[in-house]
Formats: C-alpha cells, sequence, structure tokens
C-alpha cells in the first residue's frame, strides 16, 4: 500500500513536469537578414527578407572611418567571403573598416561574392557593404518588421562605444521609422550608454557568451557554462550589473533557470542561433521572446 | 516525462520488499550513525531541474545536456550529526536532514548553495529501499549567486531524486 502511494505519488510529479512554466510564442528573427538563403549583411539579403515578410531581422552593425554605420559582422573585412572590387582574393593582414572611409571601402572591396561554405543553400552575390542609412529605406515599407541592431564594437578595432551610440542608437530613435527595435551588444562598456540612449520600451540586450575570433566555440560554451552552474558567471548578473534589459543568449549554453528569472525580472530574452527544423520546433514553445536563426522557414513558429 | 514516472515506477516495484524483522541492513533509521559516504543521486533534487529543463531538450544537444547531467550527480555523505547530509555536486552543495517516518520512509528537507551561497531549499519525503533511494520534494531555488548576491527571483518545481547507495 505504501508503495503503490509512493508511486502514486511519482506518477504525479512526473506529470508536473514540463506544466510548470507556461509556454511562449517567440517571435523568428532573420540572422544576418537571412544568411542561410542570400550573403550574410547584405542588401541583397535585407531586400529579401523584407520581400518575404520576416517578422524580423537580426543584422550587425561596424562604422567605417568616416563615422559611416555598414552592416559586418566583424570589425574587418572577412578574409574568405569579401574579395578586392576586382575579385581576386584578400590576403595578408586583416583589414579593419575602421581604417577605410565608405568611399574606400566601396571601391576597393566586394562581399559575397564567394560561396560560404557554412551556409552551402545562399546565393552568391558579390555588393558593396550595406549601409544603414540604405538598410532604413529598404525595411521602411515594412513598419511591423522588428530590427535587431547588433553593435560590433570591439575596444580597439573599432571606433569608440560613444561613436556606435551616436550613429546607430540616435541614428535609429530619430530616423522616425515606426518599426520595433533592440540593440545586442558583447560588451559591458557598450550597454550602459545605449541603455541611456535608447527611448522607452526599447531593449539592450546583452549577448552572452562572448566570443572572440579564433575561439573554439564547443569550448567557450562548455567553460561559460561551468561558470554559470557554479554562479560566477551568471549572465543574469552581469545584464543586471550593466542596466541590459534583455539577454541574447546561446542556445547551447541557456540554462532554463535563468530564462525564467531573467523574464521574471523584466528582461527580455532572446536565443540565437537555432538553425535546424527540429531546434527551432524544441524552442518554439519556450517563454522566450526571440528565435535567431539562419532559416527562417525552418520554424514552425514563423 | 510520464515515461521517466512509468520507469521508475518499475523500478519501485522491483525493489525488495523491506520485511519486519529488525535487520538493521535494511532498516536505515536504526544504523550506525557516523561520517561516511552515503550514496550518489544521479538524479537530484537540488535543484531538481533536470528533468524538467534539460531531459526534454536533450535532442537539441546530447553534449550539453549530458554536461547537465554530470552538474547535478550529487555524492552525499553522512555527517556526525544523525540525520544530516552534505550533498555535493558541481551545481549545487546543499545540507540535508532526514527523519525517520515509518519503515523505510524519511520527511526530508535541506538547503541549497551554490559555491556556499545560500540558493534554495527543498522539502519532502524519501524513501530508502535496499541500496536504491527515491526522492520527491518541493524545491525552491533563486538565481543568488557570489557574483549576483542582489538577485532574488524564487521558482518552484517539484523534484525528484534518484540515489544507489549504502543500504
Amino acid at each position: 500500500m505504501k508503495r503503490l502511494l509512493l508511486a502514486s505519488l511519482i506518477a504525479a510529479a512526473g506529470s508536473a513536469c514540463g506544466l510548470v512554466d507556461p509556454p511562449g510564442a517567440p517571435q523568428v528573427m532573420a540572422h544576418r537578414a537571412a544568411a542561410g538563403k542570400w550573403p550574410e549583411n547584405s542588401r541583397t539579403a535585407v531586400r529579401g527578407a523584407v520581400a518575404a515578410n520576416y517578422p524580423g531581422i537580426e543584422f550587425d552593425i561596424v562604422l567605417t572611418a568616416d563615422g559611416v554605420p555598414v552592416l559586418s559582422h566583424d570589425p574587418w573585412l572577412h578574409q574568405t567571403l569579401c574579395t578586392h572590387a576586382d575579385g581576386s582574393p584578400l590576403v595578408g593582414e586583416r583589414l579593419l573598416i575602421k581604417d577605410l572611409t565608405l568611399d574606400a571601402l566601396r571601391t576597393g572591396y566586394r562581399c559575397g561574392g564567394v560561396a560560404d561554405p557554412e551556409m552551402p543553400d545562399a546565393e552568391v552575390v558579390s555588393e558593396t557593404h550595406m549601409t544603414l542609412a540604405e538598410l532604413f529605406t529598404e525595411v521602411a515599407g515594412s513598419p511591423e518588421m522588428t530590427l535587431q541592431f547588433d553593435i560590433k564594437y570591439a575596444d580597439g578595432l573599432t571606433l569608440p562605444a560613444a561613436d556606435f551610440v551616436q550613429q546607430v542608437v540616435v541614428a535609429m530613435r530619430d530616423s522616425g521609422l515606426p518599426n520595433p527595435w533592440y540593440v545586442s551588444s558583447t560588451e559591458v562598456d557598450f550597454i550602459p550608454l545605449a541603455v541611456a540612449a535608447v527611448p522607452d520600451g526599447v531593449d539592450v540586450s546583452l549577448t552572452w557568451p562572448k566570443f572572440k575570433q579564433d575561439d573554439n566555440s564547443t569550448l567557450v560554451g562548455l567553460s561559460n557554462e561551468l561558470l554559470a552552474q557554479l554562479g560566477l558567471g551568471d549572465p543574469l548578473a552581469i545584464a543586471t550589473q550593466t542596466g541590459a534589459t534583455g539577454l541574447l543568449l546561446q542556445y547551447r549554453v541557456t540554462d532554463r533557470r535563468i530564462v525564467e528569472a531573467a523574464r521574471a525580472r523584466g528582461l527580455s530574452v532572446q536565443l540565437w542561433t537555432l538553425n535546424t527544423a527540429d531546434l527551432l520546433d524544441a524552442y518554439c514553445s519556450w517563454p522566450v521572446d526571440k528565435l535567431i536563426t539562419d532559416y527562417p522557414e525552418r520554424a514552425s513558429c514563423l | 516525462m510520464s515515461v521517466i514516472a512509468l520507469l521508475l515506477t518499475v523500478t519501485l516495484a522491483q525493489a525488495p520488499e523491506v520485511t519486519p524483522a529488525p535487520d538493521t541492513a535494511t532498516v536505515p533509521a536504526e544504523r550506525t550513525w557516523g561520517f561516511g559516504f552515503d550514496r550518489v543521486d544521479l538524479l537530484s533534487e537540488a535543484p531538481g531541474t533536470f528533468l524538467h529543463y534539460d531531459l526534454p531538450m536533450y535532442g537539441t544537444g546530447a553534449l550539453d545536456k549530458t554536461l547537465r547531467l554530470l552538474e547535478q550527480i550529487t555524492v552525499v555523505w553522512r555527517l556526525p550529526v544523525q540525520g544530516f547530509h552534505l550533498n555535493l555536486s558541481i551545481g549545487t552543495q546543499s545540507l540535508t536532514y532526514e527523519h525517520p517516518l515509518v519503515g523505510g520512509l524519511f520527511l526530508t528537507g535541506g538547503l541549497q548553495t551554490r559555491l556556499l551561497f545560500p540558493s534554495g531549499a527543498n522539502l519532502g519525503v524519501a524513501y530508502r529501499a535496499g541500496i536504491f533511494r527515491l526522492g520527491l520534494s518541493a524545491s525552491m531555488t533563486t538565481s543568488g549567486s557570489w557574483a549576483a548576491p542582489g538577485i532574488f527571483t524564487p521558482q518552484f518545481l517539484p523534484a525528484l531524486g534518484l540515489g544507489i547507495g549504502l543500504p
């Protein structure tokens, strides 16, 4: 009889599992404007995303030497995906975008004209860098599209954080565009500046964990996972200390406990980068605000 | 999750009956107490989130979720004061108390810490049968840690424990 009672208790607890937190309805964001379909952060990708009527796009921003925001994932020209304007490959030293004016960038270099081995289905289109002003023009007819500005400020490799605030955050704030938007960054010295500049209701998200060039993503992920579990590198703590109003978390190291706690504290939560249908299905019911993917069409919650 | 409940129910059903004979080897409450190894909890009740949050997502990354499983595996030590245990895992370190009720059934309670920073509590029951221990408790966890001492966001979950150790 006692055994039956205990078995019933266990069955009841098992049934309760998974029902303790209400499911969410995350919005699907096209990573780098859908890098799985078009060259990442390209004019072609932004136009394609607008034509596909995606709910939102994420794009990366770097400033040129003359302070013009352009779309680029790295503070430098990608040595594989970018070429000289004549199509010859980039060799030798790393070319920082902060050392090139917009004119020099456009006359000297192209990106997207080389097949990306990590995105085998993506179109190959050689283009100049897209400016933020161009992006504003492209999305002007899609007022409901959410815009995620991923700020690629990096100390020593880009112009200062204050310049990003002025040229990107303030520019969007004063653009008159009605689109929902938010800002994200890995840099703890950028976030308080951005928080001070955004209007009420616009999130500034801490991107976690931080990957550096040439980092082994698995090792970085595992080490951050352990630090988080030990309570020594908690992204919620970092977000709170910097004043961030959101968390942009890599899904592999995302602890559901942190997600629940973040939402309970009023922070928005975005997960990156989920690229298979199975992954997207699994996370579509999570109580998060955004799922970021290179392949929006693969998401059942699109 | 009901599959897990079913498996545990079957395990329980296969456990040997506790006989009424006063055999100290099968009546944990009467065994000689002293500091030493007690058991390993393959499923820990502190914080008790693995079954809820990580196991259902196993298909999204076996390596990550296996790490979560390892992080919560707990080595439990008996302390010199009868009924008290020290539970040590990567994710949680906790102090628990077991009060014998009847047969192999115990009332349990515990305080959870993360590197000794208070981070939660458990209250529930446990059943010991031979080398097996099954625990069922209400777990309250917070995000408190040395990195974020000011954050107190409680979460409540039912928690299931499965341990194997000394009879």
